[in-house]
């Protein structure tokens, strides 16, 4: 699964893309486990206090956040897209 | 500087007389659109909502707001509020910078412009006094020289410099005007009533002045508290850590590309796949980055100085690679080369142009070249970047291809008898947001009372998860309400002037405790509604006045017909009438008229 970080969340990674191996039936519950575990530092931006989604983090599957469809619930398949982006927002 | 005396001090310079007066502004003007947008939209009714735009009964107001110029975080703005060539209704554009608080710092919290000189002239403002002096030794020249001229004469400490260029001088339909920071009053072509009216700047000189309000300590504590929600790092403005302070605005070029909302190729794509990263925030923070500049009293520096390390314009150093240029010179006229955007923005910076009418022109005259329907020889390639340079200069001054484009792209495309492939609403180009793909900003392009208009309903904050109001940018049920509130809100916003990213910090809350204070009267968020409501109630009458009116809230059929083919957004249109019932019902407009009861209900007649 090939993971893409943006913005401000990219220099926590130290790059843009990674490649994660998940389990078949993972959901982004998962995803964030595992991208917790790897980056320490990127929990506080992926989880709230209370273990929920947080608010400085949009999770995006297939070009759609993961909020509009079933959170950290939401299912995986191992050939799609995952983007993760900070808030943003300008124009 | 006696914030609560604002209104006091607008000049009415008449350009026909070569004479002006200092007049206070009625007292429920004041009291009802509070100041820069609401005020100047007050103003504008008043000279007549059907004259023509390049007429000398054309008005051109400069309004400060009450908050303009003070030590309120990202105060540093005014509004320049006429009626549009480019539309024909209502047009507001904000400067950013420091011209706006010179301009109050030295006495003025607006300037009314009648009239026409006969000859070329600039207004030179200090310690509340304005001369009109000749231009004649600048007319003709860009505005970088335009800016340096000045600089030369009177020096540079403390002066700012507001001017047109050739384009505006050449009455281009979507002229701009541009201060020494390179910020502009981009949109609506306000630079072309200033070039009918022969004025080619305006020059201020002026130092700083503190504010003086009624209890400073109540103004030390509302103003801290919002610069706290700025500085706040969950939030996007907050300095060096938010996404809008460490990229500025082009922060966004991969989250539109990626939930297919990034208009590609004359938005008959809503994706620029990989490309999109070559001319993104982060690939222009990585490559290209050399300074953070900043507007009067801005924490959040959203500008991003770059310059250009090779290629044919190497050397180049410019203000600021913008999302919204970005987008309509790069993805949308299939460009993926971030040094030719940049060039292409600071030839508007100098030209005196709005680049995202310019993208939208180009955009459209390729889709044209591509089906044949361009004249021999003045045909335009998808991605010709050097084309796109030379065509840029030609359209500020008129020739060739230049002439035709010069009346933007709705004008245009309706002269090759294909108005279909203008992404226009009311003449005005569409912004970087694809409606299929953010469904609220198409409902506020929609909507807008000055044309198609990213800035007048800022949903996309919603639709990204920016703001705690969150919203599915995907599902048009609710969007009525939701652009409606955003429009009031910054309605409001427009008219303190606060910089319109204060919101992604600030609320009706901070906006009316600090406006509050600032007057020394009882001000709450309720009213900050109103007023907001007001206002965008006002800007509608004036232009239903000037007979657009019913069937005019409109998309091109592009976004309504044409489903999105891109991840994300794929299979998606655009569900505007659905919206726009919506929409009328929460404004109670009878299909985009104001109804009498409801002016006379907001205090309007």
């Amino acid at each position: 699964m090939r993971v893409s970080f943006y913005a401000t969340l990219e220099p926590i990674v130290g790059q843009r893309k990674v490649e994660l191996a998940l389990a078949a039936d993972a959901r982004v519950a998962d995803l964030v486990d595992a991208l917790a575990a790897r980056w320490p530092e990127l929990r506080e931006h992926l989880m709230d206090e209370d273990g929920r989604l947080s608010r400085r983090v949009n999770i995006f599957v297939g070009g759609r956040n993961v909020r509009w469809l079933q959170g950290l619930e939401t299912p995986l398949e191992p050939d799609q897209t995952i983007d993760i982006f900070p808030p943003v927002a300008g124009g | 500087m006696k914030l609560r005396e604002f209104g006091q001090n607008i000049a009415h310079i008449d350009l026909t007389r070569g004479s002006w007066e200092m007049k206070p502004a009625p007292a429920d003007w004041v009291e009802k659109y509070i100041g820069a947008r609401g005020l100047g939209v007050r103003y504008l009714l008043e000279s007549g909502p059907g004259v023509d735009p390049l007429s000398p009964e054309n008005r051109l107001c400069f309004m400060n707001g009450p908050l303009t110029g003070s030590e309120a975080s990202m105060s540093g703005r005014w509004a320049c509020v006429t009626k549009s060539p480019l539309t024909q209704t209502v047009t507001d554009s904000h400067q950013g910078g420091w011209s706006a608080a010179r301009a109050r710092w030295a006495g003025f919290d607006g300037l009314v412009f009648d009239g026409r000189s006969e000859t070329p002239v600039y207004a030179f403002i200090e310690d509340g006094e304005i001369s009109l002096r000749d231009a004649s030794e600048v007319w003709g020249q860009g505005i970088h020289a335009t800016v340096r001229f000045f600089q030369e004469r009177y020096g540079a400490k403390y002066l700012s410099v507001n001017a047109i260029g050739p384009a505006g001088e050449n009455c281009v339909r979507f002229a701009a005007q541009v201060n020494e920071d390179d910020r502009a009053f981009g949109r609506g072509g306000t630079g072309a009533v200033a070039g009918s009216k022969n004025l080619k700047a305006i020059v201020i000189r002026a130092k700083q002045r503190k504010s003086d309000v009624p209890d400073s300590d109540a103004w030390k504590t509302v103003r801290r508290q919002a610069l706290d929600r700025i500085r706040d790092e969950a939030n996007i403005t907050s300095p060096k850590k938010g996404g809008l302070s460490v990229y500025g605005t082009n922060v966004l070029m991969n989250v539109t590309n990626t939930i297919g909302a990034l208009g590609t190729r004359n938005s008959q794509r809503t994706s620029f796949g990989d490309k999109a990263e070559l001319i993104s925030g982060e690939y222009v923070e990585q490559n290209l980055l050399v300074g953070n500049p900043t507007c009067h009293a801005c924490p959040v520096a959203c500008k991003k100085e770059v310059e250009i390390k090779e290629g044919p314009w190497a050397g180049l150093k410019m203000e600021s690679v913008e999302y919204e240029p970005a987008w309509s010179l790069g993805s949308n006229c299939d460009n993926a080369n971030v040094a030719s955007v940049a060039k292409i923005i600071d030839q508007c910076n100098d030209l005196g142009m709005d680049p995202i009418e310019l993208g939208n022109a180009f955009s459209m005259w390729m889709e044209a070249t591509e089906r044949g329907w361009v004249p021999e020889g003045q045909g335009l390639a998808w991605g010709d970047e050097l084309a796109m340079v030379a065509l840029t200069e030609a359209i500020a001054v008129r020739k060739g291809a230049g002439d035709v484009l010069a009346e933007g792209p709705a004008r245009a495309a309706e002269g090759i008898g294909h108005p279909e492939i203008s992404m226009t609403v009311k003449g005005q180009a569409v912004a970087a947001y694809d409606p299929r793909g953010l469904k609220g900003m198409g409902l506020g392009y929609a909507t807008s009372n000055r044309g198609a208009c990213h800035l007048r309903a800022y949903v996309a904050a919603a639709e990204l998860g920016v703001v705690p109001i969150e919203s599915d940018p995907l599902a048009w049920e609710g969007k009525g309400e939701l652009v409606k509130t955003f429009q009031d809100l910054h309605a409001f916003s427009d008219s303190l002037d606060l910089c319109k990213f204060s919101a992604f910090a600030e609320g009706a809350e901070e906006y009316a405790a600090q406006y509050a204070t600032a007057m020394g009267i009882t001000f709450g968020p309720e009213e900050v509604m109103l007023t907001g409501e007001r206002i965008y109630n006002l800007e509608r009458y004036f232009n239903n006045q000037a007979g657009i009116g019913e069937g005019s809230d409109t998309l091109p059929a592009r976004f309504t017909d044409e489903p999105s083919t891109e991840a994300g957004s794929k299979g998606h249109v655009s569900e505007l009438a659905a919206m726009l019932k919506e929409y009328y019902a929460v404004r109670e407009w009878e299909e985009g008229v104001v109804p009498q009861a409801k002016l006379q209900a907001l205090g309007i007649v």
